[in-house]
């Protein structure tokens, strides 16, 4: 699977609040960086929780992307973040750039660039922790 | 031949890490637009964006970029970096670590003909500024304009005259003080109290409580002047307006004026009424603040003159306009007569201000110390009587009584024991927290009492009261908590 190819899939999995299909995109140490989370998150299990947290948080979200440039070893792409949370009154549209780098079909790192400074972190504490229950049922 | 996009990328990168905006310039369409976090909004033009760019170079220092991925595809270039520098400006943490602003980034630039016509850049801010203001509490009084400061992104208060005073936004000290020399801005100094002298003695009261000459004062002029204690130390150094025929307000600094006046007053046989009124000025202060507050003004104050005052409307708003400030430059204050519509001029001002760039930041020290327009801060916890701040002029010993006469006029003979100087200070400085001890090669002590980076001259500077025989071009040695560097006495003001 190229880069191009992982962040098309990821983007309508993000929208559909698919979290398994983004959990089997990344490799067993996969990087996931997303800013709103106030926290890097490595491996499936933090993966999915941190997942979990954006779906919890969020009514609608949806990354548009109007860029994508590919070259070996890293894809880059450009675009707008539209979410509407559960807590907020209004939407957001956040101007985002993101990085993919695959290895042998897996994604190895999923950066997200957005300036996360005018909004309140979408999670209060870590990832893990936030997700206890399910991070606990997923370990049994 | 035209530059790729890579090129511009890569010479970009690399002019900016050398701190040479005169290289980035060129590599910019007339019509380049620039996104930037750390910004306000895009930035629109070449001018426009070298601006900018010139004032984050000048507020960085140690810089790398550092470019990992680079995608180049037809006049398009995307690329991943970090980002790494020191601030210049902001004084080190406690422990002596410098303030850094490293971070990661994504960039997308646009070519046209050869030229950058879009530089846009994505980054988080959230760790690179301060994570909330001050805490405050409802024993401390709010300026009408606090919920503007907020919204402006204030991000630290200090308390002057029991009122909070928002000192430090959201941006870099390089960009305020940019700002401020360059374009305009506007101040929150709704703590900078009046002290209203009110009545048939206003001006005679005025004339024993402070040390210049008022003779000669008519209504709608000002006077910068100075009020001393019986010891003739310094209790503050006010502006003085005369609004109106009875009334004169002293715009002073961090000392309990007021309740001094008033009880000065009390047994004084004064017909004046002393008290605090609810004026909370604002600065407009920076080379555009005509172009800002002028149209908003009923009066024709592009014919105030330096140190004069008049009553009209701003913004619909019945205020007192002067033309005065703490920027050393050009500037207005504005005193509306009344706390209850204060937001509503602020708003006026913010809205006035934006085709201006227009910055809202709290009073730039930096420039005062380069001016050395000092404040009560300099004076407060040292004793020091007008002669040893470098205010001598101020006073006027055959005006007739004042309060701290009999003793200034015995240091005016006798020559003052210390005295006000400048100093070039070497190497970067922390916060200045208390005063720093400082002497000469002959034991002769002495203490700075301000001390900044000089954004202008690109050095660290300060301003010390020593000894009196302290002589320009002497070498001190100043103990500040991270160090004893050696120092130049210099005169004042430094440009």
């Amino acid at each position: 699977m190229a880069g191009d190819d992982a962040l098309s899939r990821y983007c309508a999995a993000l929208e559909s609040g698919d979290a398994e299909t983004i959990v089997a995109l990344f490799g067993p140490n996969g990087l996931y960086e997303f800013p709103l989370l106030g926290q890097r998150l490595v491996g499936p299990a933090e993966i999915r929780a941190g997942l979990a947290r954006i779906f919890s948080v969020t009514e609608t979200r949806r990354i548009a992307l109007s860029a994508i440039e590919s070259a070996p070893g890293a894809t880059l792409a450009e675009g707008l973040l539209h979410a509407k949370l559960h807590r907020d009154r209004d939407p957001v549209a956040l101007p985002l750039a993101m990085v993919v780098e695959a290895r042998d079909g897996r994604v190895t790192r999923l950066s997200t660039y957005l300036d996360a400074r005018p909004y309140r972190l979408w999670t209060d504490g870590p990832i893990l922790a936030a997700a206890a229950p399910a991070a606990r049922g997923a370990r049994t | 031949m035209a530059m790729t996009p890579r090129q511009a990328l890569e010479r970009y990168c690399d002019a900016f890490a050398r701190r040479v905006p005169e290289e980035i310039a060129p590599l910019f369409a007339a019509d380049a637009v620039l996104d930037l976090p750390l910004c306000d909004g895009r930035v629109h033009g070449r001018a426009a964006i070298l601006r900018e760019v010139g004032a984050a170079i000048r507020g960085l220092k140690n810089i790398e970029v550092v470019l990992g991925h680079v995608i180049e595809s037809g006049a398009r270039v995307f690329a991943e970096g970090a980002f790494y520098a020191e601030h210049v400006g902001i004084p080190p943490h406690v422990d002596g670590t410098p303030y850094r602003l490293d971070f990661r980034f994504v960039a997308a630039v646009d070519l046209r003909d050869g030229e950058i016509v879009r530089w846009s850049e994505y980054f988080d801010t959230k760790p690179l500024k301060p994570r909330e203001r001050t805490r405050t509490y409802p024993i401390t009084r709010r300026s009408p304009y606090w919920q503007g400061s907020v919204d402006a992104g204030v991000s630290e208060f200090m308390v002057y005259n029991h009122m909070y005073f928002p000192l430090i936004y959201h941006h870099s000290p390089a960009e305020e003080y940019v700002a401020l020399t360059e374009r305009v801005t506007l101040w929150d100094v709704g703590c900078e109290r009046q002290t209203e002298l009110r009545g048939p003695d206003a001006l005679r009261f005025a004339q024993y409580l402070t040390t210049r000459d008022l003779s000669g004062l008519e209504t709608g002029m000002c006077r910068y002047t100075v009020a001393c204690d019986p010891e003739g130390a310094i209790i503050c150094d006010p502006v003085l307006l005369r609004p109106w025929d009875d009334v004169i307000w002293l715009s002073h600094g961090d000392a309990d004026l007021t309740l001094w006046a008033r009880g000065v007053a009390l047994n004084g046989g004064f017909d004046v009424a002393v008290c605090e009124p609810d004026v909370a000025p604002l600065q407009i202060q920076g080379p555009k603040a005509l172009d800002v507050l002028g149209p908003l003004t009923e009066a024709p104050i592009e014919r105030l003159g330096f140190y004069r005052c008049v009553v009209t409307r701003v913004a619909g708003i019945e205020a007192v306009v002067s033309r005065t400030g703490w920027s050393g430059g050009p500037g207005y204050e504005v005193f509306p007569l009344s706390s209850a519509q204060a937001m509503t001029l602020w708003d006026g001002l913010c809205e006035a201000g934006r085709a201006h760039g227009m910055m809202v930041v709290g009073p730039n020290v930096f420039r005062a110390v380069e001016k050395a327009v000092t404040d009560t801060a300099y004076h407060s916890n040292s004793g020091m009587n007008p002669f040893e701040a470098g205010h001598g002029r101020l006073v006027d010993l055959d005006k007739g009584d004042f309060i701290g006469r009999e003793t200034l006029a015995r240091v005016a003979a006798e020559g003052p024991r210390r005295k006000t100087v400048g100093l070039f200070i070497e190497g970067a400085l922390p916060r200045l927290e208390w005063y720093w001890p400082l002497e000469d090669a002959r034991g002769r002590g002495g203490e700075v009492r301000w001390a900044v980076h000089s954004f202008a001259l690109d050095r660290s500077i300060g301003i010390a009261l020593v000894d009196a025989a302290v002589e320009v071009g002497e070498r001190v040695r100043v103990r500040h908590p991270l160090g004893s560097p050696s120092a130049t006495v210099t005169g004042l003001p430094f440009v």
